[in-house]
């Protein structure tokens, strides 16, 4: 397949700040500290897949040219959360001068939601001390997460969710390019199951394409359909039916296959809920549970445990008996 | 009731193979001297106490552990009782049980009091201790008659079984007493409290059960008492006893409590479970070890007040394979991110997030040429798409 060797959600990264939809007002303000060869500390928020890495990206290639590499250095803090990425990775980086004819190197912190309060109060410090010669970009999905002093250190940039109008130009490039036929109703489609997040439908995109360059809605909600299979659902109506031994066997196969932590079954049970065939008050009641659940999660040891005894109630309390 | 409080000694000669202990005692106790008992657990010193007071007619003060016994709480408390008449003009008998046990911040200063009190005292003194040499009790060891309760011989402990054997109308193998009694050490509460562990429905079962290398036995034994009976004395005093974690012990009845409860009572036993597992991490979190207690509870006496009515139907229990399950599949995504970390620095995105995205992307791994791009060999794809 032609072109079908590499993954589109690098493919079709910007590069440059022309190839980046939406997001006018913030492109602007940071094509200006480029002019100016000068940035502040950033501080990125938005939902996923909107750009934020991106950008910074393409950041770092206009500061740095071809090199940019050299003078960027990329962290998850999801992955490498912790002080000890704080202490070592961050200052070795930050302590020696950037390559080249630049000011300053860039150190970009992805996923910053995850990041402990500790490492937070440890990063502030790494940021006055090393102005010098290092500027600071994190994103996160949401800022409240982030401790005041860091936020009043950076410049505050807000992502909104991608409008139609660019999901459906970065749909009709990756198109164009792929040569793919999709229409009108499929853009629609796509727009909705990956709510603005480019990465997922870039990759929906690409999943069909391996099937089929005519891309219809039927393509689409098969792949997703596979993708997001109705688990949760599934186990709650078996603990509908009063079949408790089923219903727990089925949440821990999921828990497991996807690596669900006990938080996050709760937030898709208590999502489902509204799904479910019982009345209103019902819904309400199994959702005050939920909640009860997830707080005994934080507070006690097993999830597990927790989830059961969730499940236990909603067997008592299911509308077949 | 359980069989310890049903065969306490009434009366001081019913306190068995101490002989010579209780006459001393008794003598002491007449003459108005006051008394330190020690010797081993369970052999019958507090008992006697209890038994000398009923056969003569005494008034009993106790202050045991479970009371506050700094300096100030024994003053108050006792300093009026050393000194006053009874109501009755009856004796009264003052009993400081487990007096090992004073120290520590709590009791600081009671220990110092007791000198005192015996001087003052009117009535006789009653101490209690495992071992009377200790340094700490120098002061009062020679203002008081020290008498041993020697520990009791296995014989004596296989006597004593046989008749509360044959008074309960339990079946016994001969055998399984002497098992018992060597295993107890000459404690002999704690060989009532096996007996009675031990004997359900009339018959002595496998005393092997209680050794304690048989924790699968004990498991099962001690996963019977919470979850077909509701005797909670009894299973409060099995957990404290057994040789089980709490951590063990969850497992277990978390598999093998559906099996027994359904519904409404499933839910509660569940509420309960789960609750003594909040307790569990409060203590982690915060260090605070009195929440034991209560994850203890919750956790034997809750699960087994759950049920309406006993259980009758027969349930074999199994062993959770919810750890194992959850290793297994460990393994597999330990695989699967060793795999993942080869190509993911070059897609800018954490492996939390990719593999969030990957059920997006299972078609687009099937493709030979993508997997060949990302340099991902074939025996490794498969961690990608399962």
């Amino acid at each position: 397949m032609e072109g079908g060797s590499k993954l589109w959600i690098e493919k079709f990264r910007p590069k440059t700040f022309n190839d980046v939809k939406g997001h006018d007002a913030i492109v602007e303000r940071l094509k200006g500290f480029v002019k100016q060869q000068n940035i502040p500390h950033l501080l990125f928020t938005g939902p996923a897949g909107v750009g934020k890495t991106s950008l910074i990206l393409v950041v770092a290639r206009e500061f740095f040219g071809e090199n940019w590499r050299q003078n960027f250095l990329e962290l998850n803090a999801s992955d490498d959360r912790g002080i000890d990425v704080v202490r070592n990775t961050i200052k070795d980086f930050a302590r020696t001068k950037a390559i080249g004819n630049v000011p300053f190197k860039i150190i970009y912190l992805d996923e910053c939601d995850s990041l402990t309060t500790e490492a937070q109060q440890a990063l502030r410090r790494t940021m006055e001390n090393y102005t010098d010669s290092t500027r600071f970009c994190l994103s996160c999905n949401y800022s409240s997460k982030i401790i005041d002093p860091i936020q009043s250190r950076c410049a505050i940039f807000r992502f909104k969710q991608l409008n139609k109008d660019a999901i459906t130009e970065i749909i009709n490039i990756v198109a164009d390019n792929e040569g793919l036929k999709i229409d009108e109703e499929a853009i629609n489609s796509l727009y909705e199951i990956s709510n603005g997040d480019v990465r997922r439908v870039q990759n929906i995109l690409q999943s069909c394409a391996s099937a089929n360059k005519n891309i219809n809605k039927k393509l689409i909600y098969e792949i997703v359909s596979v993708a997001e299979p109705k688990e949760v659902i599934n186990f709650l109506n078996l603990a509908m039916a009063g079949d408790f031994l089923a219903a727990r066997k089925k949440m821990l196969d999921i828990m497991l296959k996807h690596g669900l932590s006990g938080v996050d079954l709760v937030k898709q049970i208590q999502k489902e809920i509204w799904n479910l065939g019982v009345n209103d008050a019902k819904k309400v009641e199994f959702i005050e549970k939920c909640g009860e659940a997830e707080f005994r999660i934080v507070e006690g040891s097993d999830e597990f445990i927790q989830l059961e005894s969730l499940l236990a109630s909603f067997v008592k309390n299911a509308p077949s008996r | 009731m359980l069989l310890v409080d049903k065969y306490k000694p009434k009366t001081l000669k019913e306190v068995y193979g101490q002989d010579y202990a209780t006459s001393e005692f008794k003598k002491a106790v007449l003459n108005k001297n006051h008394v330190f008992l020690h010797g081993s657990n369970g052999n019958g010193k507090t008992s006697s106490v209890y038994a000398l007071a009923r056969d003569m007619g005494y008034e009993i003060f106790e202050l045991n552990a479970s009371d506050y016994r700094n300096k100030e709480e024994i003053k108050n408390i006792l300093g009026s009782v050393i000194k006053q008449r009874s109501l009755f003009n009856t004796n009264k008998l003052i009993l400081i049980d487990e007096i090992d046990g004073l120290s520590g911040s709590k009791d600081r200063g009671g220990l110092q009091e007791i000198p005192a009190l015996l001087d003052e005292s009117i009535y006789p003194i009653v101490l209690i201790a495992n071992d009377p040499w200790n340094s700490k009790f120098n002061g009062i060891r020679k203002k008081c008659k020290l008498i041993e309760f020697k520990k009791l011989e296995n014989l004596a402990i296989v006597n004593i079984l046989k008749n509360i054997c044959l008074k309960e109308g339990i079946k016994y193998g001969e055998i399984d007493l002497k098992i018992l009694a060597a295993k107890v050490k000459g404690d002999l509460r704690a060989a009532i409290n096996d007996l009675e562990i031990l004997a359900r429905d009339g018959q002595l079962s496998n005393v092997n059960l209680l050794e304690p290398r048989q924790t699968k036995e004990d498991i099962l034994l001690l996963l019977k008492l919470i979850l077909k009976g509701k005797n909670l004395a009894l299973i409060n005093e099995a957990m404290l006893n057994t040789d089980i974690t709490l951590d063990e012990l969850t497992l277990w009845l978390d598999e093998n409590m559906p099996k027994e409860y359904s519904n409404d009572e499933l839910e509660k036993a569940y509420h309960y479970l789960a609750k003594s597992d909040v307790f569990k991490g409060r203590i982690i979190k915060r260090q605070y070890w009195r929440f034991l207690t209560y994850q203890n509870t919750l956790m034997g006496c809750g699960v087994a007040s759950s049920k309406k009515e006993l259980s009758k139907k027969f349930v074999s229990y199994k062993r959770s394979e919810r750890i194992l399950s959850i290793w297994i599949s460990n393994m597999r995504k330990s695989k699967r991110n060793a795999v993942i970390s080869t190509f993911l620095p070059n897609l800018h995105m954490s492996n939390k997030k990719f593999v969030n995205e990957l059920s997006y992307m299972k078609n687009i791994f099937m493709n030979k040429k993508v997997l060949e791009s990302l340099d991902i060999k074939d025996e490794e794809s498969k961690y990608l798409l399962t």
